[in-house]
């Protein structure tokens, strides 16, 4: 009787201990926290490894639904919706964020000659193009909201943070540099937690954190514009950002004709450079962004130009008839061409 | 009976008598949403409400069948408050229905365990259909076989549920005055 | 009149008896590489490769009417660990482990793949 009590006794103990030993064996190992929500109308992944990881993973999300509070266009008391409405009656002051926004938008609207354009809201709203009620307009409907170049004419007011449009025709869209600006964001929110190893995705545009956990570089596919589900090639990169724009992201298609979802300012309608996708990479990536835009509308040989003349940015370009195009600095990024 | 199908006439008789069946589907129906599924393949359940289906489209008329079949689709999405669950229901029970009126015709209303296995297996198709659409998934197309085994499965049983109810029931003369 | 019941049982049996087979040969197939593909509103969200989790982990995907897929991930297997769905069908299908069936949440728009290759890379993300 007493004998198999202790026998007992000694079981419970062994469980005890190795439960304990087991546990703290887990605490040792890298932590890893990983969330996706959907925010700013895309899928929004974040993934980071190491202390804290679970807190900046939190913190970074939350981040982004505070910029998305200013940026949205479809949340109608959005910071920028109310920029929108009157700040061709006033100038209008706007937050830190919206500020920083506007400056960085402006400079490449003016590297890019205008193919970059953050003021073309009204000409993306005719179209429509992501939503249900996407169509092709009438030629009189985009006659006016063509080539006018409204980025000039923005009043930029750095003293007091204040914006004020010239002309009715403007009215900001940050559609194709927010992604890249939430992200960088998000990306200081993940370092303020000590976080140093972390990838994020905001539908398409990742922005690699440090280097992976193991110490070896981030492996980056680059999609496939003829087969969005299939890479084409891939890069491996730490602290960098890799952001592709391409013909395939979103589009309608009338009478058989498909409309793609970045226009050409110039012309009004969906841009017909040659390109099929556009993929640049850089440490900062709001630039991306901006960069992948205005790339694929400039077309291969105005791009490679631009880019080449810009510091620690490099980029890829895949055409029509599937040329692969680099610049010169893309080795360093171990691209490599998939077949 | 086929002249029932013919009179355009609608008596109070006759729309009493589908608010009534209307409503034990329903019923029969909210029950069985109610019970875990006994299979964890999504798709897969007995569709006992497939019974009233089946009987009326034996005893009464085809017409009948079909307005008894769209109110309790929409009227069960509408208690259930899923939207999406609207559509897989009716492409499953439109699908199915189309194919039992086939079938029950070539069989001319005999071995309606027959008809109500082509009804289960074509139910399914249905909500396959929808779900390779919203999904826009083909690997969604390798529970078809498991479907289809569901299908038989489940149409069997309600098959012969329906069998078995109007036996009893022409005992008791249940549909023996269903001249509206 | 002939009866038509043992011509109808035939067939009814030789239906359940193919898709028996069918079911059999999806259930019993095992892909070599276990890349898992998470897909919400027909979107990618992300793929992992199965066999390099070490540690089991969760992903929560979050949708637009508070609608939550909690996805666990282990090593050389997947599943669907917590859902508010209506049904519940997807957690009750367990895990999945490079099977062709893939983990299917219908009233939430998710599904959970297991493709074999992936241009036979492995890769931590996906730029598009």
């Amino acid at each position: 009787m007493d004998k198999k009590k202790i026998s007992i006794l000694n079981l419970a103990w062994i469980l005890i201990l190795t439960a304990s030993l087991s546990f703290s064996g887990c605490r040792t190992d890298m932590q890893e926290a990983s969330k996706t929500e959907e925010i700013f109308g895309t899928i929004v992944s974040v993934k980071a490894y190491g202390e804290n990881a679970e807190e900046a993973v939190f913190a970074a999300l939350e981040k982004a639904k505070e910029l998305e509070k200013i940026f949205s266009l479809t949340i109608s008391d959005s910071e920028i919706n109310y920029v929108n409405q009157n700040a061709f009656k006033d100038a209008v002051k706007v937050s830190d964020e919206m500020f920083y926004l506007v400056c960085r938008a402006d400079y490449f609207s003016r590297l890019s000659g205008g193919a970059f354009d953050y003021t073309i809201e009204r000409l993306i709203d005719l179209w429509g193009i992501g939503n249900d009620w996407a169509r092709v307009p009438k030629i009189s409907e985009i006659e006016p909201l063509v080539g006018l170049h409204d980025y000039k004419n923005i009043v930029i007011d750095s003293q007091n943070h204040e914006i004020k449009f010239k002309t009715d025709t403007a009215m900001l869209n940050f559609g194709a540099i927010a992604k890249g600006y939430i992200a960088d964001e998000m990306k200081s929110e993940i370092l303020k937690h000590g976080v140093k190893s972390a990838l994020l995705n905001l539908g398409g545009n990742v922005l690699a954190i440090g280097k992976k956990p193991d110490g070896s570089l981030w492996k980056i596919g680059i999609a496939n514009p003829f087969n969005p589900s299939s890479n084409i090639a891939f890069v491996e990169v730490a602290d960098c950002s890799v952001v592709t724009s391409g013909n395939y992201e979103k589009y309608f298609e009338e009478d058989g004709v498909r409309y793609h979802h970045i226009l050409n300012p110039e012309t009004g309608f969906p841009s017909k450079s040659g390109l099929a996708g556009t993929t640049v990479i850089s440490p900062v990536s709001a630039d991306c962004d901006a960069l992948s835009t205005a790339t694929f509308i400039l077309g291969v040989e105005k791009s490679v130009k631009l880019i080449e003349s810009l510091d620690g940015v490099e980029a890829i370009f895949i055409s029509e008839n599937g040329d692969i195009t680099y610049t010169s600095g893309i080795s360093k990024y171990h691209f490599k061409e998939l077949n | 009976m086929q002249k029932n199908l013919m009179t355009k006439r609608i008596n109070t008789k006759h729309m009493v008598l589908l608010g009534i069946y209307t409503a034990i589907a329903l019923a029969v129906f909210a029950i069985e949403a109610q019970l875990p599924p006994i299979v964890p393949v999504p798709g897969i359940k007995l569709g006992l409400a497939n019974i009233t289906t089946l009987l009326l489209i034996s005893e009464y008329a085809k017409r009948d069948a079909f307005v008894v079949l769209v109110l309790r689709i929409v009227l069960g999405s509408i208690f259930s408050g899923q939207a999406m669950s609207f559509f897989y229901s009716l492409a499953g029970g439109l699908l199915c229905f189309a194919a039992m009126s086939v079938a029950s015709l070539a069989l001319k209303n005999e071995n309606l365990w027959f008809t109500s296995i082509i009804g289960g297996i074509f139910h399914n198709l249905g909500q396959i259909l929808i779900a390779m659409f919203v999904l826009k998934s083909e690997n969604v197309l390798f529970y078809l076989p498991v479907l289809i085994a569901g299908g038989i499965a489940a149409g069997l049983f309600t098959g012969l549920s329906a069998q078995f109810l109007i036996l009893k029931a022409s005992r008791i003369k249940l549909f023996k005055n269903k001249n509206f | 009149m002939k009866s038509k019941t043992p011509f109808l049982v035939v067939t009814v049996l030789a239906l359940l008896v193919f898709s028996l087979l069918g079911a059999y040969f999806i259930f019993s197939f095992k892909k070599s590489k276990t890349i898992a593909k998470i897909y919400k509103d027909k979107k990618l969200v992300c793929s992992i490769s199965l066999d390099d989790v070490n540690q089991a982990y969760t992903i929560e995907i979050k949708g637009e009417n508070g609608e939550i897929n909690v996805i666990e991930v282990d090593k050389g297997k997947i599943r669907m660990k917590e859902a508010n769905c209506p049904d519940g069908t997807c957690v009750r299908m367990g895990w999945i482990n490079g099977g062709l069936l893939p983990v299917v949440c219908l009233p939430h728009h998710v599904v959970i793949e297991i493709e074999g290759e992936d241009d036979a890379e492995k890769f931590d993300d996906k730029a598009y």
